[in-house]
């Protein structure tokens, strides 16, 4: 086991610079269901940064050597879970968002958004048995981020450069979790998350707008280990994600949507008994993209965590 | 072993953060912003790739119509003559940078092509005795491209011909005319025509169409002021624009005789073509007793007169007493169906 994930984080540090991926729009359906709250009266709450460059242009499957263009998507994402008894908590998503246009040619020029982004509330029901825990969960995504942000000229952006969606948007996600080690605290989660995507018919123009429903499926595997007196977690994670066209006024928009598989690596330390902090990265190793799109090349994440009222085990 | 764990997602993150700063280094704002406009500030769109995202071309390469091997004799290409000058620009590279800032014999000028209309202009760079460059805005009026001039930001309407925004708001340019002409068609007519090259400077596939089935499906992607279902929203007509009201001519109204002569504002309109190309010309004075017949054969001549002079595509006579004369061309132009709708609600058709 040890091997494998030593060869599979030198693989992806090699991947750090090379590889692409992930259409626009902010993809927080991966910040939500942390495995945080499994304990009655769990108070946990996460304040992390989640840092989406987006420099690589692709057709299909095939990279294009343009690099004039870039999105960023700054997000600072507030997480609050609470768990009313062992098996059911509540979970809530509170995001700032920054989206960011850069095009790089004889001069630099930049549209950018700032506002509170879609907030998400999930619920979730958690069972244990031995060596498996079961997550079911299912929640909302509100439509409480702006869509009608401006450049400095007024124009009115494209709707996946405005903070939020302007759709009520439902989440099921399922995640099971299996105990691989007896003697460790090694463990292998299987997760699928999908959401169905409401309409914006608030558009300016009478436009309305869609985005792409998407998909995820995941396996990750952890570890732990007392590095310098610290617990330590590294965990890496395997992540397909496939998501629909865009639907603009009942058509479907040609360069949106596609399939992607990632690859992650992310370690959270327990700096003190209740305080934590993980840093993430994450990088296309493969992705078939519809049409012509400007991708992800690479995330980054890092956050706090503090968790209240835990029980010493 | 367990120090490689620790190490390494710090070593990415410090592997992230040069990227970020210099990202932020390079921002600056977009232009300086005047707040008129010609035309309703709310109908005009964000496209999505931002200014300059889709890279207009500042020095193009030609080649000979021989070595020109990625072009089929469907495709369809905009031709330009000045002088004795022409050039072909394939809408297969169009498509990807809609606009070439070219010259010939030190005549510069801008051809734009907006692939979301169909529609393709030509305009001096030489404005208020400076010379300029025009780049992709990323905006767009009733789906049609809106170019900016490097020299001043100001937005132009790209099928209103004219400055909507900015510091020359409401100027309109000198045009040259352009024809929409199938790639085979047009190498016959010129064979010592220069097709724009692949060889742009950019990392593209010109093989590769951007906007999926838009040429053929009844999706119009962004908004327009107005619809009419007469015919599909993409069939391609040629619009002759008169007093800011249109009339469309589509290739079904003159298949048999290749040309007709109509009356549109009290202006006698003559409409040539064919299924591969149409253009159209106003007859004044001396043209207007003129009696044509339509002697297109693979060549440059497409109409003959009862003075036995022969015209090309560009209105010029070619042959005959009239050699070196043109006839007066109209402000007219190829486009989507929906586009002239949209620009020009109810056009008449003929």
């Amino acid at each position: 086991m040890k091997y494998f994930m030593t060869i599979a984080l030198l693989l992806i540090f090699n991947l750090v610079k090379s590889q692409t991926c992930c259409s626009g729009g902010v993809p927080l359906s991966s910040s939500i269901a942390l495995d945080n709250t499994t304990n009655k009266k769990d108070l946990y709450i996460d304040l992390s940064y989640d840092y989406n460059n987006l420099n690589t242009l692709k057709s299909g499957t095939e990279k294009f050597d343009d690099r004039s263009r870039t999105r960023i998507t700054n997000s600072i994402l507030i997480n609050i879970s609470y768990a009313f008894i062992d098996e059911f908590s509540v979970e809530v998503l509170i995001p700032y968002i920054n989206q960011k246009r850069i095009i790089s040619t004889n001069q630099t020029t930049v549209d950018q958004s700032y506002g509170i982004g879609d907030l998400i509330s999930l619920f979730k029901y958690n069972y244990k048995k031995k060596e498996y825990r079961v997550i079911v969960a299912g929640g909302i995504k509100f439509p409480t981020g702006s869509t009608n942000e401006t450049n400095v000229n007024g124009i009115v952006l494209n709707p996946d450069l405005q903070p939020g969606s302007g759709t009520w948007d439902f989440i099921v996600l399922n995640s099971i979790t299996k105990k691989i080690n007896k003697n460790r605290n090694q463990f292998l989660t299987l997760r699928f998350i999908k959401n169905f995507n409401g309409t914006n018919k608030n558009l300016y123009n009478n436009r309305s707008y869609k985005f792409g429903s998407e998909k995820i499926l995941s396996l990750s595997i952890r570890d732990q280990y007392v590095i310098l007196k610290k617990q330590f977690t590294p965990k890496i994670d395997l992540k397909y994600r496939s998501v629909a066209k865009d639907i603009s006024s009942n058509f479907e928009q040609p360069n949106t949507g596609g399939d992607w598989l990632f690859i992650a690596t992310e370690g959270v330390v327990r700096v003190t008994n209740n305080l934590f902090f993980r840093g993430k990265f994450e990088a296309p190793i493969y992705s078939n993209l519809n049409g012509n799109q400007l991708t992800t090349t690479y995330r980054v994440i890092t956050g706090i965590a503090y968790k209240f009222n835990t029980k010493k085990k | 072993m367990r120090a490689l764990f620790l190490i390494i997602p710090i070593l990415f993150l410090i592997s992230c953060s040069d990227s970020i700063l210099d990202n932020n280094t390079t921002e600056s704002s977009s232009t300086t912003a005047y707040e008129e406009w010609l035309v309703s500030k709310t109908k005009v769109i964000d496209g999505g790739p931002g200014k300059d995202g889709i890279p207009a071309l500042l020095n193009p390469h030609f080649i000979n119509a021989s070595e020109a091997n990625y072009l089929n004799f469907e495709e369809l290409v905009i031709g330009i003559k000045i002088g004795d000058e022409v050039k072909a620009y394939p809408h297969s590279i169009l498509n990807w940078h809609e606009i070439v800032n070219d010259d010939i014999n030190s005549t510069n000028f801008a051809l734009s092509y907006c692939p979301l209309t169909g529609t393709a202009f030509s305009w001096s760079r030489s404005i208020q005795n400076q010379t300029t460059t025009f780049g992709v805005s990323g905006l767009l009026y009733n789906s049609n491209l809106i170019l900016y001039d490097r020299r001043t930001n100001s937005n132009w309407s790209q099928m209103r011909q004219q400055s909507i925004n900015g510091e020359l708001i409401n100027l309109t340019p000198n045009n040259f005319t352009v024809v929409e002409i199938m790639w085979g068609v047009w190498k016959n007519m010129f064979p010592e025509t220069k097709v724009l090259s692949t060889n742009t400077g950019f990392d593209k596939d010109y093989n590769d169409y951007p906007y999926g089935d838009f040429r053929t499906s009844t999706n119009i992607l962004f908004p327009v002021c107005s619809t009419n279902n007469f015919y599909h929203p993409k069939k391609r007509v040629h619009a002759v624009v008169l007093n800011n009201t249109a009339k469309v001519y589509s290739s079904d109204s003159f298949i048999s005789d290749g040309y007709l002569i109509d009356t549109f504002q009290d202006k006698s309109i003559l409409v040539v073509g064919n299924s591969t190309f149409i253009n159209s010309f106003i007859l004044t004075n001396s043209a207007n007793s003129l009696e044509f017949e339509y002697i297109y054969n693979n060549s440059e001549a497409i109409l003959r007169d009862n003075e036995n002079n022969q015209w090309n595509i560009f209105g010029e006579a070619i042959s005959g007493p009239r050699l070196g004369q043109k006839l007066e061309r109209t402000n007219s132009f190829m486009s989507y169906w929906f586009a002239i709708e949209s620009f020009y609600p109810n056009p008449e058709i003929y």
